[in-house]
């Protein structure tokens, strides 16, 4: 990183870009204050010369849609965009924190006409959005004239991991940067309750083993303990994505969904796919897992969890941190990882920024919403993965590309956060061997999975049978194919 | 001023003075509620990109294809129905209660109105935390009574939309205790007294005196509580999230799915209009009954 650290970015002149090594800060405080790089190239760079690159900033002021995480960290990378870029206070760029369902907050906006450059979107979502016309593929970004585009998007992409340039892909173009990458659905343990129980290390290789060792736990539990706590929480990745990678993890990409378009459902009755309900009724029946789960949402879930009075959980990666901090947990140094051993334990996660189709934007607005996608996801003005960066340092959160996953000071602080070394290794190991909803690339996916997250509880809860649930979201996959 | 009126008549001079307020009317009302009545009668979905005209298609859908319809209009009846009766009981009790002289009368009439200063959100996720079986206050003090040996799980599949009633009556009956608060206070003292001299007991008085004075503002308290509850989201949304399951996805929240979750903006358009209807059927019914003349 350091290295990276030691170069400044490249300056378009005439066309052409230029890594420039990065003299000394001076270099940066010119920009910010003048916003030109004129004599920044003179002075530093006599080999690239002619046509001055001015920086003065958007027409409109940039505007970010965001949730509500770490909104300090956010406004901290925008004023460096700012500062890197030129951006005269008038038109700042503007970050705009919805509450709620973030997707559904982003869609009104988005369907609304908006003015909004850069949003969060998900696998899922993308290519919902990309055919409504609210986005844009990046592809086609290229460094301009102007200065203000420093990368070209093909050099990006390959470094950007190939499963990751997949799931962003509608259609065969591009359409979003990582914001993070994750494995949702990774086997979390509370060492404390394993220790106590003299089971330490005694880990399921499969669900199978899991499944056979719930009533060992459950005789093992005092009051208000739990052997495993079910994640069938009440979200649009909680109780439809469980059923998704338990299938996967067993059986295969597909086991639920055909692997290539139209992404029909494979699964059935009679498939494996029934076979993981019935694990999941006999686990609610036999109160393996508190009937609570059903109303939580994720915040409750890591809140439960966090409790120390549960043996496993489901989650996703990055929140081993949350489980490992003293300041938000009662299990802090004791939250480990179930490596894999015959099959993954959980899918891929990811969220991407994309590209906005702003109506009000001009030609200079477009250079500079590009540059702040590139920003946000790749590299800054320095060569240096700022936003990608900060995120895995301050928060666990992978990255897209392996300079930032391989980067020293990211794997530290990842490290700070887990129970013990090899779990780094668990994270690693998973990271490359966890499947990808196939159907997410689907624009009739969504509509599914909120049927999923309709009737699967209904499982557990009694009021349907398994076979009615599997029959009913495998009549309704066809219906959705047939209708595409 | 003159030059302008001299030029057009009276009438043409105050619809002028109307325009603007015709402008906002029709861009604020009549647009929107025009373009919803549109959208449910076309198949309008983002996720597939279709925005076709298909007559009713979507209100037969609802009425003959939906599975979940059924059950989110019992639902909704059913929360509806438990949010009016609470609200009412709830409303009137601390009404009588404030209406009578006591030391300390304003104060407690300020208390009375704290919950209904609160946001629905912060509402739905006080009673959230207060259920959670995990760090929530009922579970934890039924524990500690030795009523339980471990977590409680209040929030179940048949009793949810209980406490989403209850919470939903706690957060509004001020409201109503405002309203026949004020009814209370303009009842001749007088009456009660010539019913006291006729031997009418409390329960008499009640019925005879107290009641009929209260009719007008319990029209409104009714109809307010019940367009209210029909259309409540927030609440359910941050409360149980429709859950556990499906056992408090009401109406509201079923719009809320197919609009939102699943992009059908035609159909939740339709399911949004098949709500209005039943809401206003209730309204003219309270009214019809509320409002009749005695006697004959």
């Amino acid at each position: 990183m350091k290295v990276v650290g030691g170069t400044v970015g490249g300056l378009v002149v005439g066309g052409a870009i230029g890594y420039l090594a990065k003299p000394s800060e001076a270099v940066e405080k010119t920009i910010t204050q003048t916003q030109t790089v004129t004599k920044t190239v003179t002075a530093t760079a006599p080999v690239v010369t002619t046509t001055p690159v001015q920086l003065t900033g958007p027409d409109h002021a940039l505007v970010m849609l965001m949730g509500g995480y770490r909104p300090d960290m956010v406004k901290a990378s925008l004023g460096e965009f700012d500062t890197q870029w030129g951006v005269p206070s008038s038109t700042a760029t503007q970050l705009q924190q919805l509450s709620g369902d973030l997707i559904v907050a982003q869609e009104a906006k988005l369907a609304a006409g908006a003015p909004v450059d850069t949003c969060l979107s998900y696998p899922y979502s993308t290519v919902t959005w990309a055919k409504a016309g609210w986005i844009q593929p990046i592809d086609d970004i290229k460094p301009t004239s102007d200065g203000v585009v420093m990368y070209d998007m093909n050099d990006i992409k390959k470094e950007l991991y190939k499963n990751l340039q997949d799931a962003f892909s509608v259609d065969g173009k591009l359409y979003g940067l990582p914001y993070y990458t994750s494995v949702v659905g990774i086997k979390q343990t509370n060492e404390r309750l394993f220790s106590r129980e003299g089971m330490s290390g005694e880990y399921p290789k499969d669900y199978k083993e899991f499944y056979d060792q719930l009533p060992t736990l459950k005789a093992k539990c005092q009051a208000g303990e739990y052997p495993f706590l079910g994640p069938y929480y009440n979200e649009a990745f909680g109780i439809p994505w469980t059923w998704l990678y338990e299938t996967m993890n067993q059986g295969g990409v597909g086991a639920m969904f055909d692997e290539k378009p139209p992404y029909g459902p494979t699964f059935d009755v009679g498939t494996l796919a029934e076979e993981v309900l019935t694990n999941w009724k006999d686990t609610w029946d036999k109160e393996y897992t508190p009937h609570s789960v059903l109303t939580m949402k994720q915040t409750d879930y890591l809140g439960a969890f966090s409790t120390g009075k549960y043996f496993y959980s489901d989650n996703a990666d990055y929140y081993i941190g949350y489980m490992n901090n003293p300041a938000k947990s009662q299990m802090a140094g004791d939250c480990g990882l179930v490596p894999p051993d015959k099959q993954p334990w959980g899918m891929m996660d990811a969220a991407i920024y994309v590209l906005a189709n702003r109506k009000d934007r001009t030609e200079k607005d477009q250079h500079y919403a590009q540059a702040f996608m590139e920003f946000l996801g790749y590299k800054d003005r320095k060569g240096v993965y700022y936003v990608p960066r900060r995120w895995g340092i301050e928060e666990s959160l992978q990255s897209g590309f392996p300079g930032v996953v391989e980067d020293p000071e990211v794997k530290a602080a990842y490290l700070k956060r887990l129970r013990k070394p090899e779990d780094l290794q668990t994270i690693g190991k998973l990271l490359d061997i966890m499947p990808l909803c196939s159907a997410w690339k689907a624009a009739w996916y969504t509509k599914w999975n909120v049927r999923a997250m309709t009737e699967l509880p209904l499982v557990l809860t009694g009021e349907k049978s398994i076979k009615d649930v599997v029959t009913t979201l495998r009549s309704y996959a066809d219906e959705l194919v047939k209708g595409a | 001023m003159p030059l302008i009126k001299r030029s057009l008549s009276d009438v043409q001079f105050g619809l002028a003075l109307l325009l603007p307020l015709i402008f906002f009317v029709v861009g604020l009302n009549v647009y929107p509620l025009g373009y919803s009545i549109w959208m449910s009668l076309t198949n309008y979905d983002i996720s597939r990109g279709t925005k076709d005209f298909i007559g009713f298609g979507n209100y037969y859908t609802v009425f003959f294809k939906d599975p979940y319809f059924a059950r989110a209009l019992g639902v909704t009846l059913r929360f509806t129905a438990e949010a009016v009766i609470i609200n009412i009981a709830l409303g009137l009790g601390i009404a009588l209660l404030l209406n009578e002289v006591f030391r300390g009368r304003g104060l407690m009439r300020m208390i009375a109105l704290l919950p209904w200063s609160m946001s629905t959100y912060a509402v739905a996720t006080l009673f959230r935390y207060m259920t959670s079986p995990d760090v929530g206050l009922l579970s934890a003090a039924a524990q500690y009574l030795g009523l339980s040996a471990g977590p409680v799980t209040f929030l179940t599949a048949a009793n949810a939309i209980d406490w989403v009633a209850l919470a939903f009556s706690w957060n509004l009956a001020p409201l109503g205790a405002f309203f026949f608060l004020a009814n209370l206070q303009v009842i001749p003292e007088d009456l009660y007294r010539q019913a006291k001299t006729d031997g009418a007991g409390a329960i008499r008085r009640f019925r005879h005196v107290t009641l009929p004075y209260l009719r007008y503002s319990l029209l409104v308290v009714l109809l307010l509580v019940t367009l209210f509850a029909a259309t409540e989201t927030t609440l359910i949304m941050t409360f149980t999230g429709g859950g556990p399951g499906i056992s408090t996805h009401t109406l509201t929240y079923w719009v809320y799915v197919q609009t939102f979750q699943s992009y059908a903006f035609g159909y939740g358009s339709a399911l949004s209009w098949i709500l209005m209807v039943i809401v206003l059927s209730i309204g003219i019914v309270y009214f019809l009954v509320l409002t009749r003349r005695r006697g004959g």
